[in-house]
């Protein structure tokens, strides 16, 4: 992927920390470019999930700005973050379907939430459920499906609003292996038609077979993202790669503490014994104090 | 809003109370506890004033005329004081009716002791005057008094203070009954309709996520609220009519007479207005209420809803 000038989701400089005092990110800079798809990989308190409420603007960061498309949350009002929403397709871990709603309703709904017409929706939802392959069971309610099926309803849901992004929250957590693949399948087919995926995820196997770029949290920062190195996914040997990833997870799993740039130099050590080139980069602002106007959100 | 949005919003705010109806009864059914009780203080209260007015009424002035006076000029006079400024009515009692009354307010056992003025009557003959305006009891009683013919006015000015003092502190008592009763119902309503978001933040959650304005998602609870408000209103007020049914019978056994009871049918349309369009905004600013803190505070869209 060329680093081209238009990233869908940047981060810059932003500093999240709770109410109860947690310290969930710490000058995190990342930059997700149009038409990407993203792993998100951590231990589970890592700060993956706040990584994603501070996209939807769930949450706000105590420092550095967020730019989602084409909305700076920090001047985001209140009012104008259903707009910012529907730009984005959220798919969660469990599923959230509504069991009363058959699996069409389940899929309409989100396009009765922004006003859509009867036929757009029953257009529409046809198109969406045809993606995940679940025109058959439009009939059926949730509790008759799969989880696996489920989550591919869920899946529908979020794209029947032609979103730019997917935002996807562990969305193998609850379904068996197999369908696991099929989920993360979908999500390529998805990306490759131009939506950008952002895939949160804890599961290892996963991402290796998949070979997208890989950002990685710990302890409320970056410590690995090989941006720049998936570009050449079919090419590049897989088992190469994220033989060198797992490297980068054992050191960071060591230093649970504090991640060691030590550390990650010896996972670009072995790159380059690979002959891969550096790929992993320690999280360094490129863009730093100048950026970081500590704008007081307003609201 | 879109107007395909709000007819969407319109039919699932009524599709709700059924999907969710044991919530629906719960919350109508606090509602119309509420209201009952605000109707019967309102029942209690008007057939207090109207006690104290027909009590008003009775305790009339009487004006009494000059003994020598001719039946003819007795009446006379009656017909010139009854056009007199703040006067309500004005009857003519001749001596022997107010012998007679006399008598029947005396009970039978003492009616006997009158047999022997049957013959001397001594009572001169009198007018009952009622007055329009109480406040103007003193002018009007001078004004009474300074009428050619008229020898004594018999009036009880400690009992028309009285009264009048009563029935405002009932007016002050009913209103703040009623609108303490009003805030309780609020709480309980917003409380209970809390209840059913919770119960329904799958939905809600799934909304934010996909981008429903506040607005969106206010409105069906808002409809929801409003409907049970009024189905709240019409059924306690259904209710009520059978109480006062009851409380009127249960009068009538007792005293031998429904006399002093205001007839429901009198206040029963007001009643029912008042009950429809209380419930109707105790609902939806109930839900107005509730939704707006979940919406502030407790919608994570996040976090795992179990």
């Amino acid at each position: 992927m060329s680093t081209s000038t238009n990233p869908m989701i940047e981060f810059r400089g932003v500093y999240k920390a709770y109410e109860n005092g947690t310290k969930a990110l710490a000058d995190v800079n990342l930059k997700i470019n149009k038409g990407e798809f993203v792993f998100v990989v951590g231990a589970s308190g890592a700060g993956k999930s706040t990584f994603i409420k501070l996209i939807v603007h769930e949450e706000k960061p105590n420092a550095g700005e967020i730019i989602v498309g084409d909305y700076k949350l920090s001047r985001l009002k209140r009012r104008h973050i259903p707009k910012l929403r529907r730009t984005m397709g959220i798919v969660f871990q469990d599923f959230r379907l509504i069991r009363n709603m058959t699996v069409f309703e389940n899929v309409a709904f989100a396009m009765r939430v922004v006003g859509a017409s009867k036929q757009d929706i029953r257009k529409r939802v046809a198109y969406a459920l045809n993606i995940v392959g679940l025109n058959d069971k439009a009939r059926n309610y949730p509790d008759e499906l799969s989880g696996g099926e489920q989550q591919r309803v869920a899946l529908a849901r979020a794209l029947v609003n032609n979103p730019a992004m997917i935002i996807a929250d562990e969305p193998t957590g609850n379904v068996d292996p197999t369908m696991a693949y099929e989920i993360v399948d979908l999500l390529t087919e998805i990306n490759k038609r131009g939506t950008t995926v952002i895939m949160v995820t804890h599961e290892h196997q996963l991402v290796r077979d998949f070979g997208h770029r890989v950002v990685m949290i710990e302890n409320g920062q970056i410590v690995a993202d090989n941006a720049g190195l998936t570009d050449k996914t079919a090419e590049a040997p897989i088992t190469l790669q994220t033989s060198v990833f797992d490297e980068v997870k054992e050191t960071a799993a060591e230093t649970m503490q504090e991640p060691a740039p030590e550390k990650l130099d010896e996972a670009d050590e072995i790159l380059e014994s690979l002959s891969l080139g550096g790929g992993f980069v320690i999280n360094q602002p490129d863009a730093p104090a100048a950026e970081q106007e500590d704008e007081t959100n307003e609201d | 809003m879109k107007i395909r949005s709000f007819h969407y919003l319109l039919g699932e705010g009524v599709k709700n109370i059924w999907s969710h109806r044991l919530m629906s009864v719960a919350s109508a059914g606090v509602l119309m506890a509420c209201m009952l009780m605000i109707g019967i203080m309102w029942a209690i209260s008007l057939n207090i004033t109207n006690a104290v007015d027909m009590i008003e009424d009775q305790s009339v002035v009487l004006a009494f005329f000059e003994d020598d006076m001719s039946r003819e000029a007795a009446q006379a006079t009656t017909e010139k004081i009854a056009v007199m400024d703040n006067i309500k009515s004005c009857v003519f009692v001749s001596r022997e009716e107010g012998l007679q009354r006399q008598k029947d307010s005396m009970g039978e056992e003492y009616a006997a002791l009158f047999d022997w003025v049957e013959s001397e009557n001594p009572l001169p003959d009198s007018c009952q005057i009622t007055l329009e305006d109480l406040d103007n009891f003193d002018q009007t009683i001078l004004a009474i008094r300074s009428v050619d013919g008229v020898e004594t006015v018999r009036q009880q000015r400690d009992l028309v203070n009285k009264l009048s003092a009563l029935r405002s502190m009932i007016n002050i008592i009913g209103v703040c009954v009623i609108a303490l009763l009003l805030i309780i119902s609020l709480v309980i309503v917003s409380n209970t309709i809390k209840i059913t978001m919770y119960t329904r933040r799958l939905e809600i959650n799934i909304m934010k996520a996909v981008g429903a304005t506040d607005g969106f998602i206010r409105t069906p609870f808002v409809i929801e609220g409003m409907l049970l408000g009024v189905i709240a209103g019409i059924g306690s007020t259904g209710i009520l009519y059978l109480l006062y049914k009851l409380a009127e019978t249960s009068f009538a056994r007792n005293f031998g007479t429904v006399a002093g009871f205001v007839p429901f049918t009198s206040f029963a349309l007001p009643l029912l207005l008042s009950f429809v369009i209380i419930g109707g905004f105790i609902g939806s600013l109930g839900s107005v209420i509730s939704i707006g803190k979940y919406l502030r505070h407790e919608g994570s869209e996040f976090n795992a809803i179990t």
